[in-house]
């Protein structure tokens, strides 16, 4: 589904990531590891195309993506951020950045944005998590905990159906029972759709249970171990 | 919330109320009333009204005045927000608006009571004398073409004017106007040295030294505020200064033109003429303050400059 | 005799006018987070451009279109330095509100009286309070299409790129493009706050613009003490704030401490806010 051939990105003298080739297919769950500064944020950034290569290709079905930007690659390509507050707006309540997820692909036209609330999700994807989250709608996102943000958060990712889920180290900032929770979520979330996830985590035991997949990262390679 | 709202405007509201009270029970019966408003704080505009104040005075007795000062600083809201609290305030006999903005800012709303100017260069073109207009006053349009003459006959070697104005004040962009006039018509070149604040002069100032052999400055009020920067300048560069206002302490070669202490007690006759006299404004023809040209004996030594005979009796040596 | 009724119609007559530089304010620094001073540029280039349309026979109304569009092309310009060239928010608003002074002079004159031709007010004149009944309704419909617009998807997106530009960029949408559209709908406002002006005041100066940022922050900020819709109450703060000025007159206050006073009022608004604060954290926290 996602190829990356051969990429190499620079910062300067210091290469992040190296002669880089791997590829992603549909309903893969793939856990990236590594050392700190070992390329795995920087990996992100190639496939989302918030950082455009120094080298080497990048491909969507044998389409050549390398250039596309990282507004239009969002419409295949999700991301949920480490910290909470970058996957939602913080002022707008919940069910308002739910409406406003759902204009991802489409126009932003002049019809009232709260007509877009996709009910669909309260009765389909909130009610069975029974984390009573679907009477947070008129709460503004920020005054929600870090992970019920995070569930959200994922949940907004996902409404297009992305080819490519990826989560950044989504548990960084949740205490421990959040974490069980999320990845928990996360795991019954994704199982049964078609869409590749990829996983930054520095816990490789506790979120082990949800991958098919590994990825170890050192010094900018992909190395099998 | 609704209730904060009500209790924050309300109090504003009774402040204003009770601020209007407290000057009305200090109205004095007979007394002429006149309201002041100056456009912005400059040199000259502060001379045109102490000139204004000491004046009317004289003419009226200085027990028998009551002036209500106000000063827009620049900003026209203010101007506008001035003009309407003069309107309200029926005490006021008669207005008294110094420089453009000021008058203009006053004409929109005072239409039943006169009105008189100073420091207005063009009250024709800003249709202020108008059919049944109630401005009349004092303008400081400088006699141009008699400046260039004299600077001609003083200074017959210079080739090339640098012209330095600020190029946003209406009163600077008449007289550079005529002022291009006269000096075509005597063949002298001049170049633009435009401004658009006082934090420009310097920069101008030293364009004008090297591309010029005079500096030539109509009334400008940035210029007038910065004039102690282009004074060193051409000092350094050895290039001789002509202003078109007087009272300046900081030695040009020339001075010429306006004296807005003289302006400003000229406004003074005219409002007295109107307060006294029942005269209407329109009536009354607006009037240019006598040009004055003051020569530095310290400049013309420097400049090795001796007055012809022809000059001799017009200038005044100080 | 003092009648206040004078006073009062003006303090509202130019409150109504300055509410759109408020709603301009509020759409750039708090909406976008874009402190763009150019605003205060547009504001006379929506002047001098009404000034030069009406002198020159056209219609008030169609000159005050043309004023509106300088302005929306002039929030163009400082958005594309700052997206495109890459330019700090600040230095493309100065670098524009300089580009302005330069504009405005050359179009309008460094000063240009209106004289008798027709204005936009023309019409009202034959009224007691004609100024009023055009300018009350007029910043409340502008407020109110904003009120409707802020609701709509476009509006939505537009709120969001200013709290959160990653967000906008996971929607797919281009950040650019509202941080651009938001600075056109800023400097348009600005620049109506000015064509409207000269029509009022019946004359343009080059310098007619100075201060009116400063005043439309305070009207802001004025306006961001009342929680209700911030369109609404700008034109609350905008009248305000004409009070408190009207009120430093007639206290004939020292014209020349006027400036600190806005400065004070400032500050002021600020302690409240922050004393306010401190309450809501006490309740929430007991």
């Amino acid at each position: 589904m996602l190829r990356l051939e051969n990429i190499d990105v620079d910062f300067g003298e210091f290469k992040a990531l190296k002669n880089v080739h791997c590829e992603i297919n549909k309903k893969e769950f793939i856990l990236v590891l590594g050392h700190n500064g070992a390329g795995k944020s920087t990996i992100f950034d190639v496939i989302s195309g918030r950082r455009f290569p120094s080298k080497g290709k990048i491909y969507r079905d044998s389409v050549d993506i390398t250039n596309l930007s990282e507004t239009k690659r969002a419409l295949f390509v999700s991301r949920v951020f480490q910290s909470t507050y970058v996957g939602s707006v913080s002022t707008l309540t919940v069910a308002e950045n739910l409406a406003l997820t759902t204009l991802k692909g489409k126009k932003a036209g002049f019809k009232s944005a709260i007509k877009n609330f996709p009910e669909y999700v309260v009765e389909e994807l909130l009610k069975p998590l029974g984390l009573r989250l679907e009477n947070l709608m008129n709460t503004p996102i920020g005054n929600l905990s870090g992970g019920q943000r995070q569930i959200i958060t994922i949940i907004m990712s996902t409404l297009c159906h992305p080819d490519v889920l990826l989560l950044d180290e989504p548990t960084a900032a949740l205490d421990p029972a959040s974490t069980e929770n999320l990845l928990q979520f996360v795991h019954n979330y994704t199982k049964d759709r078609d869409m590749a996830t990829l996983m930054i985590t520095h816990d490789e035991k506790e979120a082990e249970f949800l991958c098919n997949k590994k990825w170890y990262l050192d010094k900018g390679e992909i190395v099998t171990r | 919330m609704n209730k904060k709202i009500v209790v924050f405007i309300s109090i504003l509201f009774l402040a204003l109320c009770g601020v209007l009270l407290v000057k009305k029970s200090q109205k004095g019966h007979d007394k002429y009333v006149i309201g002041l408003i100056q456009s912005a704080s400059f040199p000259n505009l502060d001379y045109a009204r102490e000139g204004f104040i000491a004046e009317i005075k004289k003419e009226l007795g200085a027990e028998k005045v009551e002036i209500i000062v106000q000063n827009a600083e620049g900003s026209l809201t203010q101007a506008q927000a001035i003009a309407s609290s003069f309107k309200a305030n029926k005490n006021i006999d008669a207005f008294y608006a110094i420089a453009t903005t000021a008058a203009q800012a006053l004409k929109r709303e005072i239409t039943d009571k006169p009105i008189v100017f100073a420091a207005v260069t063009d009250p024709v073109g800003l249709h202020m004398r108008d059919k049944n207009s109630n401005m009349t006053g004092s303008s400081d349009m400088a006699d141009i073409p008699k400046q260039i003459l004299y600077i001609k006959e003083l200074l017959p070697n210079v080739k090339k004017v640098a012209l330095l104005y600020n190029v946003g004040e209406p009163n600077s962009v008449t007289l550079v106007k005529s002022m291009k006039e006269e000096l075509t018509k005597q063949n002298i070149l001049f170049e633009d040295d435009g401004i658009n604040s006082e934090s420009d002069v310097a920069a101008a100032t030293a364009h004008a030294v090297v591309n010029a052999e005079l500096i030539l400055v109509p009334t400008d009020n940035s210029v007038t505020s910065a004039f102690p920067i282009v004074k060193q300048i051409a000092k350094k560069a050895h290039i001789p200064v002509v202003v078109t206002w007087t009272g300046e302490s900081k030695d040009p070669l020339m001075q010429f033109g306006v004296d807005y202490k003289q302006s400003g007690e000229q406004a003074a006759q005219l409002m007295a003429e109107i307060l006294v006299d029942k005269k209407a404004p329109i009536e009354i023809p607006f009037v240019f303050p006598t040009n004055k040209v003051l020569l530095s004996a310290s400049e013309l030594k420097i400049f090795n400059i001796t007055i012809p005979e022809s000059l001799k009796s017009i200038v005044t040596v100080y | 005799m003092f009648s206040l009724l004078p006073i009062v119609t003006g303090i509202l007559e130019r409150g109504f006018i300055g509410s759109f530089v408020v709603m301009a304010v509020y759409l750039a620094s708090r909406i976008m987070k874009f402190d763009d001073f150019s605003i205060e540029g547009t504001f006379g280039l929506g002047g001098a451009v009404v000034a030069y349309s009406v002198i020159h026979g056209q219609n008030p109304w169609f000159a005050l279109l043309l004023g509106v569009i300088a302005g929306g092309l002039s929030g163009l310009i400082t958005g594309l330095l700052h997206t495109k060239l890459g330019l700090n928010r600040l230095i493309s608003g100065i670098v524009v509100t300089t580009m302005l002074f330069s504009l405005s002079i050359n179009i309008g004159g460094s000063n240009v009286a209106l004289g008798s031709v027709e204005t936009i007010f023309s019409a009202f004149n034959s009224y007691s309070y004609g100024n009023l009944l055009l300018l009350a309704p007029f910043s409340f419909l502008v407020g109110i299409f904003y009120v409707w617009y802020m609701k709509t998807e476009s509006g939505f997106v537009l709120r969001s790129t200013g709290i959160n530009e990653q967000f906008v960029t996971s929607l797919g949408k281009s950040v650019p493009f509202y941080i651009i559209l938001c600075l056109v709908f800023a400097n348009s406002l600005s620049a109506l706050a000015g064509g409207i002006f000269v029509q009022y005041s019946g004359f343009f100066s080059a310098f007619g613009n100075v201060g009116t940022l400063i005043a439309a922050l305070a009207g802001c900020m004025i306006a961001e003490l009342f929680s209700w819709n911030m369109f609404m109450t700008a034109i609350l703060g905008s009248i305000i704030y004409q009070l408190i000025i009207a009120i430093t007159i007639e206290l004939q206050v020292e014209p020349s401490w006027q400036k600190l006073i806005t400065g004070l009022l400032i500050v002021a608004i600020l302690v409240v806010k922050k004393i306010e604060g401190a309450k809501k954290k006490v309740l929430k926290h007991a």
